[in-house]
């Protein structure tokens, strides 16, 4: 028996001496691919740190490093447009693997890459953010800012384009209940999306929903047979506003892979510097399934619902009734109504909004050539507001309930081993319906909008020269069933036919395995919305009367962009910038009229949609570097619109800005990190543009500390972070709310989070 | 044939992308307008002649303008009782008479009298809420010498009563605006 074990040990030994006696001849390949694992990278660079050797993966990126020895083999992975990653492990047989890449490019996340899955790791970075508002996720993307009002809204803004502009796609479904206005926030809980990131010219022509180019795609951590079981809670505090986030997730298999995601959050009133921000309070409940069926290999089914609950509260020093009131509210210290304590409960002006999004998916893969995908897409938004009003309170001011629906098939298919053609037709419906017992016109009529769209793109990806284009055919129709403003009060009905036509071509050089360029043509129709064509009344969040005009005709643009991007041979550095013009025909533009209009309240002035010309350009600029152990990630943009007609510059554009994140590994489990964002003042407007002139610059810092402990095999996150951490009295350009308050101090935010 | 089938489909998808048709909305009973202010000025004890002031605008934001209208000139010298009334009278078949809820809700609502600079008039109120604090329903006027210029009537909802704000100074008292109208007064001409 002994003799035996030592007789094995010795042989073990043995063999173990005989394989270091072998010359070194083990091999490590793979293939790597997008997450979704639907794009193959080609073309990535495979870097060996140990022996300082780099390969190239071919046209379908697989990859092969051959000769190498036993032991600590040490890769990394880049591709232009992605993170580079690391990956460690112990040689010992011939190994192969897929490696996931995410795209950084446009992406708020970092590339993870493992060989099991990059599922979970991929989700960390944003689950880390999932008690912030969406809004604030979507500006780590550079090149996006945000439109708010205050904390209880919160729109993005790309190239200058916002709302009616820059469509969001929330799992593939253009989130519906976006045109009503900009102080409504896209209901969507950042918890259950792993990834965002902002898509243009022919990427973007798949896209529904109103866009004038880009789109938003805001999405889950898709299941796939790679998916393993597993879960994750989360707490988190924030010590402004006295916020509590609590999340969940569970991911396991039963019949179906599915992923089920809870959120609760709760908050009470915000702190600026001096004064507390009364009645800013929010309470949200999301929920969502996500839920995946691997027929076979040719057939999968998948299915989504979510649920989003919030009830916000809006500023109560920021409603105003007329321009007398609003002048007042400028001028002052701090806002009306600001009480001298904190207070969790919030009363009227406030939102009550619910949003359901159920989403239903067949892929049909006969072969790996060709893709078929069928789509449902249906969604109900619920939302009303309450106005501060003499008669009840408790009655809404604003009630709207609005259907949506979405079916959509799609086609991909591989021409030869580098073409590839992309084809689907989109049909639209949304049923919008103000409901009864307001007391107030509405501002935006009832309508029906049914759309029909289809899209063609094309691919040539070879090693060097690539080129892509599209086009995308819609046609729209509404019937809106307005109200006439005249006495006697009758329903007036007007029917609206629109054809546009999107159509987008583009080509990237490689010049070498660091360096390429990619340039863009596109151009974009936009059928004017029912904001724009029929809001009618009294706006008080602008103290203006606004006014659509059924007169619209659609947008038309045409953008051209120039992109660059450098990604060093071992991947410590990557650089990209972009610079883009836009000319816009007829752009939307809600213009003050030179008259004011007399009513019991006063006189308003009277915001009337106007086709003018306009144009838009700037650039941005990112920057990645992985330097010993810093990890430096930096992004600046700058945009400028200017209408034609009038040669005066467009409102609510982005001034220029830039981010910094800096994070340095102290150990193995213990990072420490320091932000910046610098924010600069918004020159370009004209005093007869606004109230207000714009606010001053500003720069913000926040540091952050994060240690992972291990508790029964699994990791424990635990997370301090402090935001503005000067607390810095500060009003931001893009804030609707900055007439009358400061935005919010210091936090110090504290996080923990368990996975298994 | 089959070549035709995916053109068809899109032409039928086009054709019924028309179709559909709405339920008519509810019109919505407007409860809280106002669209009528009535200042009423009689003069104590007689003697001389009663000035009603009237602005009117039945269509709320509508385009159809506004009518500010001013029966005469208030005498020199001269005190008068002022009774404000607010109406909705946007639908003709039901006119409402708001003053009353207003009365109803003194505590949240103050009404403010602001003669232009130049027009010889003191104001004070006459009436007040529950609370003591001041609601301007009621109000009288004394006119001073021959003069001319505008007195605007602000109505405010929740402002902070018992603020520093005076019947001709309303900027300390917040809430929000319900009524702004300003009228054209002359005394003596």
């Amino acid at each position: 028996m002994n003799r035996g074990t030592l007789l094995a040990g010795a042989l073990l030994l043995g063999l173990c001496t005989c394989v270091r006696a072998q010359d070194c001849n083990l091999s490590v390949s793979g293939k790597m691919l997008d997450e979704h694992g639907r794009e193959e990278l080609a073309f990535a660079s495979v870097y060996a740190v140990e022996s300082g050797e780099g390969v190239q993966a071919d046209a379908d990126g697989r990859f092969e490093l051959t000769a190498r020895c036993p032991g600590p083999l040490t890769l990394r992975f880049s591709h232009i447009g992605c993170d580079p990653k690391v990956v460690t492990f112990d040689l010992r047989q011939d190994t192969s693997f897929n490696v996931y890449l995410h795209h950084h490019d446009n992406y708020t996340e970092t590339v993870t890459v493992t060989s099991t899955g990059a599922g979970v790791a991929y989700e960390e970075r944003l689950d880390r953010e999932a008690d912030q508002q969406l809004g604030l996720v979507l500006e780590r993307i550079t090149g996006v800012s945000s439109l708010r009002t205050g904390t209880a809204a919160n729109k993005p803004v790309f190239e200058g384009l916002y709302g009616n502009r820059l469509s969001i796609q929330n799992n593939g479904v253009p989130q519906a209940g976006q045109q009503w206005g900009n102080d409504h926030a896209p209901e969507i809980d950042p918890w259950v999306a792993a990834y965002v990131r902002v898509v243009k010219g022919v990427d973007a022509l798949r896209y529904a929903g109103s866009t004038l180019g880009p789109t938003v795609l805001i999405e889950p951590a898709p299941l796939t047979e790679r998916t393993s079981p597993g879960g994750k809670v989360a707490y988190g505090l924030h010590s402004n506003g006295w916020g509590h986030t609590l999340n969940a997730r569970l991911t396991d298999t039963a019949f179906v892979a599915y992923r089920l995601s809870g959120s609760l959050k709760m908050s009470g009133d915000r702190r600026a510097p001096d004064y507390y921000l009364t009645n800013t309070g929010q309470r949200e409940g999301d929920f969502a399934l996500q839920a995946a069926k691997f027929i076979s290999p040719k057939l999968t089914a998948r299915g989504y619902y979510s649920l989003f609950n919030a009830e916000i509260g809006v500023l109560r020093g920021s409603h105003v009734g007329n321009l007398s009131d609003l002048q007042e509210a400028i001028g002052r210290e701090r806002p009306f109504y600001t009480e001298s304590g904190f207070s969790y409960d919030f009363a009227s002006p406030r939102q009550r909004v619910s949003h359901h999004l159920l989403k239903g998916e067949l892929i049909f893969t006969p072969t790996d050539r060709t893709s078929y995908t069928v789509q449902y897409g249906g969604q109900l938004d619920n939302r009303k507001e309450f106005d501060v009003r003499r008669g009840d309170d408790g009655q809404a001011a604003l009630k709207l309930l609005q259907y949506s629906h979405l079916l959509e098939a799609g086609h991909q298919r591989k021409l030869g081993a580098f073409r590839s053609l992309e084809a689907g037709v989109q049909l639209e419906n949304v049923d919008n319906t103000n409901q009864p017992g307001t007391g107030i016109l509405p501002l935006i009529p009832d309508y029906l909008a049914n759309r029909v769209g289809g899209y063609l793109t094309f691919h040539h990806k070879p090693e060097k020269f690539r080129y892509h284009f599209g086009l995308r055919l819609d046609h729209q129709f509404y019937e809106a069933l307005t109200i006439s403003r005249d006495l006697p009060r009758r329903v007036v009905r007007y029917r609206h036919h629109y054809n546009t036509l999107g159509a987008s071509a583009g080509a990237s050089l490689r010049v070498n395995s660091r360096l390429s360029g990619e340039s863009e043509i596109t151009f974009r129709q936009r059928a004017p919305q029912i904001n724009e064509l029929y809001s009618q009344g009294l706006h008080q969040g602008v103290s203006g009367i606004e006014e659509g005009d059924r007169s619209l005709v659609p947008e038309q643009s045409l953008k051209g962009s120039l992109d660059l991007s450098y990604g060093s041979r071992n991947g410590a550095l990557s650089v990209s910038g972009g610079l883009f013009y836009q000319r816009v025909d007829n752009f939307i533009n809600l213009e003050p009229g030179q008259e004011f209009r007399l009513t019991v309240r006063g006189a308003f002035p009277v915001f009337t949609y106007r086709g003018v010309d306009a144009e838009l350009w700037g650039g941005q600029l990112a920057v990645l570097a992985h330097v010993a152990d810093f990890d430096l990630e930096s992004g600046l943009a700058v945009v400028q619109g200017y209408n034609r007609s009038d040669g005066l510059p467009l409102v609510y554009m982005p001034p220029l800005n830039w981010r910094s994140a800096l994070t340095y590994t102290l150990t193995n489990d213990l990072t420490l990190s320091a932000t910046a964002l610098v924010v600069a003042r918004q020159d370009r407007i004209e005093p007869q543009q606004d109230i207000l002139p714009p606010p001053p610059g500003y720069a913000l810092i926040g540091t952050g500390l994060a240690k992972t402990l291990t508790l029964g095999g699994n990791p424990l996150n635990l997370e301090l972070e402090v935001e503005n951490l000067l607390d810095q009295a500060y009003r931001d350009y893009l804030d609707r709310q900055r007439y009358f308050a400061d935005a919010p101090g210091r936090s110090i935010n504290f996080r923990i989070s368990y996975s298994w | 044939m089959t070549r035709f089938l995916p053109i068809a489909l899109l032409f039928f998808l086009f054709v019924c992308s028309a179709c559909g048709s709405k339920e008519d909305p509810v019109i919505e009973n407007e409860e809280e307008v106002i669209t009528d202010v009535i200042y009423q000025l009689k003069p104590v004890g007689g003697g001389s002649e009663e000035v009603t002031m009237t602005f009117s605008d039945p269509d709320g934001d509508g385009a159809e303008p506004a009518l500010v209208n001013v029966t005469g000139s208030l005498a020199v010298n001269t005190l008068y009782d002022g009774t404000l009334i607010v109406a909705n009278l946007s639908d003709s078949s039901n006119p409402q008479d708001i003053t009353a809820e207003v009365i109803n809700e003194a505590a949240d609502h103050q009404f403010f009298y602001i003669p232009s600079a130049g027009l010889e008039t003191t104001i004070r109120y006459r009436d007040s809420d529950g609370d003591g604090n001041p609601l301007g329903v009621l109000t009288e006027v004394e006119t001073g010498g021959f003069s001319s210029g505008t007195l605007k009537i602000i109505l405010r909802h929740l402002p902070t009563k018992g603020s520093s704000a005076t019947i001709s100074n309303p900027s300390a008292a917040g809430g929000e605006t319900d009524i702004e109208v300003t009228f054209p007064v002359s005394i003596g001409n």
